[in-house]
């Protein structure tokens, strides 16, 4: 079936007999991508809209950034929403194109030795907060984290100013090393090879009783804990107000804005693989975390895995709950000096080609 | 290899078999592997490959496996279920190892009558709390323990002080006798509704002598369904895996003089519950079948739902290692138990190790 | 009302769009088999003219079935109306309490000073049973996080006019319910969250399978859910449900009343084996649900009709509600309302008195 001349709202495409390449990088997060890349299906999509596929993280590294800032014309994305907001927000033009609401929101952790049970016993104590030195992107790991440390302050009836939020610095590269990979899978097991990585230093302060709790996302509080040392005090998946769970989430599909409008078709066919993966997730969850497992290596292991998977809905949409998570993580990046400069979700959003790959898949 | 058996209690007719290693073993009605291990026949087929033979502990006449259940006091045991008896025999009686943990305790409940008007713990500040204590001095009171702990971090989630509390003794005799049985499923067969709906804390309850009282899921389940009681705390509901050490993670221990002269005993054991373990983490629903006849549960459907989740085969993790020694600390610090020892020197992983390695490659059904 | 001859007995039902079995039932026709074959003849209250609706709630009727919420049943009981309590369903998980996303209420705690909207029917010629739910549940909400009711401000959120939108006769539930009006919510529900999305007051109570529809939207949030609790007296709202019979009916036809509870037996055990199907079958009677709640509801509740202690416990905790708070004048024995004979010999002769577990 040819796609050469699909024709959509707004444009009608030029068949061009060159192929495009369209690069894409996703993040650690349970998306449908993840399957979909591991599955071939990606691949063979592009492939048949006349487009070839390559993995960001295969080319040198100077080009590694735009994952967070998005520079790169013909370049997909699928992870957390807090670069891809903050890329738009700096005037980078991307168009949201699919969201996948697939995280808990977080928990709280501390040692099993300290005499706190619960979120109010951090009165006067210290949480750590990590904070990125370079500013040569957002430092969405602190946002993510921040924002959780507010929620759980905030739900146990705590102010920011009631507790001590002891930044934890870190300088230096972002990576161990500066080899390329070729797909996800090979991205994240080098990284878990690497131990002190930067995104240990807050276990390591609360370990060291440098402070008396941290944040952490599901995957990495379970593996804390099988350590036997740290405990949690507050799970915000546990409870009913889905806010809690904007946590870099929902996770955002987004596609610069010059592939989207040149070649719509790549832009269907990447959507078509996402909702093959999706759906395929959701009639296979045992299979899907063996899957996951072995990309994102450093999660917790299968049993964690898939009782999280059983969670969520993995084929994506832009639904109005998802558009408002966005919205709310949005006003959280805003009011926490984050972006810079606010925008429209709604003009962001660009559900045309989703609609025509629901059609087609 | 074969060794006779050195024990008084030993029934006579244990020495026609005497070219096979007579082993002890011994099951709390707890969710653990080894008990789907004996249901299934696959401990005495491990037993049989290295020239062994299982024996029931409470197969003894007389009710004489009974009080060895908590202490351990034969040579060659193996115990698996509950925690505090483990510990205290370990560091009070006798010399084991700690061969294999498995975390599917119920971190239990608080109950209170329906028509009280509380639904927090934090209701019950100056109110009485009911807690279980057995005169019988010759075991380990394991139940009042168990509950002594929970009620603790009841109340240390909801902010009340245990000064802000009076804890009631409700005192039993703790003698209940059992007719010898050949395994598990018979024995507990034979006072099935005394335990789920009795005891001297309900009636306490009941009688309202006291407010509240620290009760174990499975129990709940029956108290709820009488329309009387009302759960209004619960420590599995928690992220805190702290809260749920009571009588848990499940020990499997084993004599050391024994394990030093049959290692490849141990191994069998473990190999045994480590099948079992897999078995039950794939087919759960016809796990929960089995653990039906051998724990004190209202039905199988409600233990499928309880074990969904859990990992039945054994480990020594760090995290259980851990919550051992908070049990163990526990039971130290509230008199339960005499001497200190180091959990991490008690646990043994080579059996494990070995385990594992054997059954590389081995179709797991 | 006739006598057993062999002319057959005109039977009228009539079932809340709530998690009972009685939908499924019907659904299946086993209602109708079952009755037919003691020459009873089925008949649906709404397809009859709108004049008899009313008694849904009054239960007037001298040969009349009614299944569901029991705020009415209960009233009607208090206001001296015959009836027997013959099954009882325990299938709620007492709702929640929603607040607008970004309006800064996070917890209940946070409501102190602020509005929460109590419904209120302007007629009153029946009980005003949804307001006794929301009123339950607000109050529950309160307690558990240490509010006491004079430190918010209840607003009544009054609604005029019809229960609903049209007094068409139908044949069925799902007739009924799937009428688009009704569907789109159009209906007595939709008074509380119009109020809170257009800034009356700062929060509501509702069930938790339309509290999911209204989240869908996303923009509104759940700040507490009654169902995460372990006490089961928080998930008592308009529930257990009451299947209960006309007096004469019962005392003149027993084995029509048996009949209703084989086929209600029979759909509740079809159901923890067909949930898929059986979701499918309660999707077109509860309006404005949540499809995933209900695919839930399904596997988590026991749907089989049963008079256990706890069952009845939990009437006894529902009318101890509606007394004190003024939504019944007088007291009754639950234990004389109940008939288990009618259960017991539907399933063949066991006694349904024990624990139900």
């Amino acid at each position: 079936m040819s796609t050469a001349t699909l024709e959509l709202p707004r444009k009608t495409v030029k068949a061009k007999p060159a192929v495009t390449e369209a690069i894409y990088t996703i993040c650690p997060v349970l998306v449908a991508s993840h399957i979909a890349v591991h599955k071939g299906w990606l691949e063979a999509e592009l492939k048949r809209a006349g487009g070839s596929l390559k993995y960001l993280w295969s080319m040198p590294q100077a080009d590694w950034l735009s994952h967070f800032n998005h520079t790169l014309p013909n370049q997909f994305r699928d992870g957390g929403n807090i670069p891809a907001i903050h890329a738009r927000s700096e005037g980078q033009r991307t168009k949201l194109i699919g969201l996948t609401f697939s995280t808990d929101g977080g928990q709280i952790l501390t040692r099993v030795d300290s005499e706190i049970n619960k979120v109010a016993d951090l009165k006067g104590r210290k949480i750590g907060l990590y904070k990125r030195v370079s500013t040569d992107r957002v430092d969405f790991w602190r946002g993510t984290a921040e924002r959780g440390i507010l929620l759980a302050l905030d739900l146990a009836g705590l102010k920011r100013e009631e507790v001590n939020i002891v930044d934890l610095p870190v300088s230096g590269p972002d990576y161990p090393s500066a080899d390329p990979t070729r797909n996800p899978a090979e991205r994240f097991g080098a990284w878990s090879a690497q131990p002190g990585s930067h995104f240990q230093v807050e276990i390591e302060a609360l370990l060291a009783g440098k402070v008396d709790a941290i944040y952490a996302n599901r995957g990495r509080a379970h593996r804390f804990q099988a350590e036997g040392k740290v405990k949690l005090i507050e799970d915000l998946g546990s409870r009913p107000d889905w806010t809690l769970q904007v946590a870099n989430a929902p996770f955002t599909i987004t596609v610069s804005e010059k592939l989207a409008e040149e070649h719509p078709e790549i832009v269907v066919a990447y959507l078509r693989a996402a909702i093959k993966a999706g759906r395929w997730i959701e009639s296979h969850r045992d299979e899907a975390a063996d899957i996951f497992g072995q990309i994102i290596s450093h999660w917790a292991g299968k049993c964690v895995l898939r009782s999280e998977l059983q969670k969520y809905h993995f084929v994506p949409n832009l639904s109005p709950k998802n558009l408002a998570g966005v919205e709310v993580e949005k006003r959280f990046l805003l009011r926490q000096g984050y972006l810079r400069q606010d925008f429209e979700v709604k003009d962001w959003a660009a559900p045309q080609y989703l609609d025509q790959a629901l059609k087609e898949a | 290899m074969s060794a006779l058996l050195e024990t008084t209690n030993a029934p006579a007719r244990v020495a026609a078999r005497a070219s096979l290693t007579e082993v002890y073993y011994t099951i709390c009605p707890v969710l653990n592997a080894a008990n789907v291990a004996v249901e299934l026949g696959w401990l005495d087929e491990e037993f049989k490959k290295v020239g062994a033979r299982a024996i029931y502990l409470r197969s003894l006449k007389d009710n004489a496996g009974w009080i060895p259940h908590y202490t351990h006091s034969l040579p060659n045991l193996f115990r698996d279920g509950g925690s505090i008896p483990t510990i205290q025999a370990k560091a009070d009686l006798t010399d084991t190892k700690l061969i294999g943990l498995t975390a599917t305790q119920s971190g239990g409940q608080i109950v209170v009558r329906t028509d009280s008007g509380f639904h927090r713990v934090a209701d019950l500040k100056g109110k009485r709390f009911g807690l279980f204590k057995s005169l019988n001095k010759e075991k380990i009171d394991f139940a009042r323990a168990s509950a002594e702990y929970g009620i603790i971090q009841a109340l240390a989630v909801s902010g009340l002080k245990r000064s802000e509390v009076e804890i009631v003794d409700l005192e039993e005799a703790d003698e209940p006798v059992f007719q010898p049985a050949s395994k598990p499923s018979e024995l507990w067969s034979q006072n099935a509704s005394r335990r789920l709906l009795g005891g001297k804390d309900v009636e306490a309850l009941k009688e309202r002598r006291v407010e509240a009282i620290y009760s174990h899921a499975a129990r709940s389940v029956s108290l709820v369904a009488s329309g009387e009681f009302k759960v209004i705390e619960d420590l599995n509901r928690y992220p805190d895996w702290t809260l749920r050490v009571a009588n848990g993670p499940l020990t499997a221990a084993v004599n050391t003089e024994f394990a030093e002269k049959h290692p490849e005993v141990v191994v069998a054991y473990l190999r045994a519950a480590i099948r079992a373990g897999h078995w039950i983490n794939a087919h759960r629903e016809a796990a929960a079948e089995i653990f039906q006849r051998v724990t004190f549960s209202p039905n199988p459907k409600w233990i499928a739902r309880t074990i969904a989740e859990f990992d039945f085969v054994p480990n020594l993790s760090a995290q259980n290692l851990v919550a051992t020694e908070i049990e163990k600390n526990f039971l130290i610090d509230h008199g339960y138990v005499k001497n200190d020892f180091d959990v991490r020197k008690w646990a043994d992983a080579s059996f494990l190790e070995t385990a594992h390695k054997d059954l590389v490659g081995v179709s797991r059904t | 009302m006739s006598r057993k001859t062999t002319k057959s007995t005109e039977v009228i039902y009539t079932i809340c769009p709530v998690l009972v079995a009685s939908h499924v039932a019907v659904a299946k026709g086993w209602l109708k088999t079952e009755l037919a074959k003691v020459k009873a003849d089925l008949k649906y209250l709404r397809s009859l003219p709108q004049e008899e609706w009313l008694t849904h709630f009054t239960h007037a009727r001298s040969n009349q079935f009614r299944d569901g919420g029991n705020i009415p049943s209960i009233w009607a009981r208090s206001e001296g109306r015959k009836t027997r309590l013959i099954g009882l369903t325990f299938s709620t998980d007492g709702g929640q309490i929603l607040a607008r996303v970004g309006s800064g209420i996070n917890r209940v705690s946070d409501l102190k000073g602020k509005r929460i909207g109590l419904f209120q029917r302007a007629a009153t010629d029946r009980v005003d049973f949804h307001r006794a739910v929301v009123e339950h549940g607000i109050l529950a909400a309160l307690e558990l996080n240490g509010v006491k009711p004079r430190e918010v401000k209840l607003v009544d959120l009054r609604l005029e006019g019809p229960d609903h939108p049209t007094g068409a006769p139908v044949n069925s539930p799902a007739e009924l319910w799937n009428r688009p009006a009704e569907r789109n919510l159009a209906s007595l529900y939709t008074r509380e969250i119009g109020a809170l999305l257009a800034g009356e007051v700062e929060a509501i109570y509702s069930n938790r399978g339309r509290s999911l529809t209204y989240q869908a939207q996303g923009n509104v949030k759940a700040i507490e859910d009654l169902g995460r609790y372990p006490d089961w007296t928080l998930q008592i709202a308009n529930s257990p449900f009451t299947l209960a019979v006309s007096e004469e009916l019962a005392s003149e036809h027993p084995e029509v009343v048996v009949a209703y509870l084989k086929a209600a037996i029979k759909a509740g055990r079809w159901i923890k084996d067909h949930p898929l199907e059986a979701a499918g079958i309660f999707s077109k009677v509860l309006p404005g649900w949540d499809a995933g709640v209900v695919a839930e509801s399904v596997t988590r509740f026991d749907l089989v009709p049963s008079l256990s202690p706890q069952n009845l416990a939990g009437i006894n905790i529902e009318k101890e509600f509606l007394l004190k708070h003024g939504y019944i004048k007088n007291d009754f024995d639950v234990n004389d309302w109940a008939d288990p004979r009618f259960i017991e010999e539907a399933l063949g002769g066991k006694s349904r008195v024990l624990p139900a577990w």
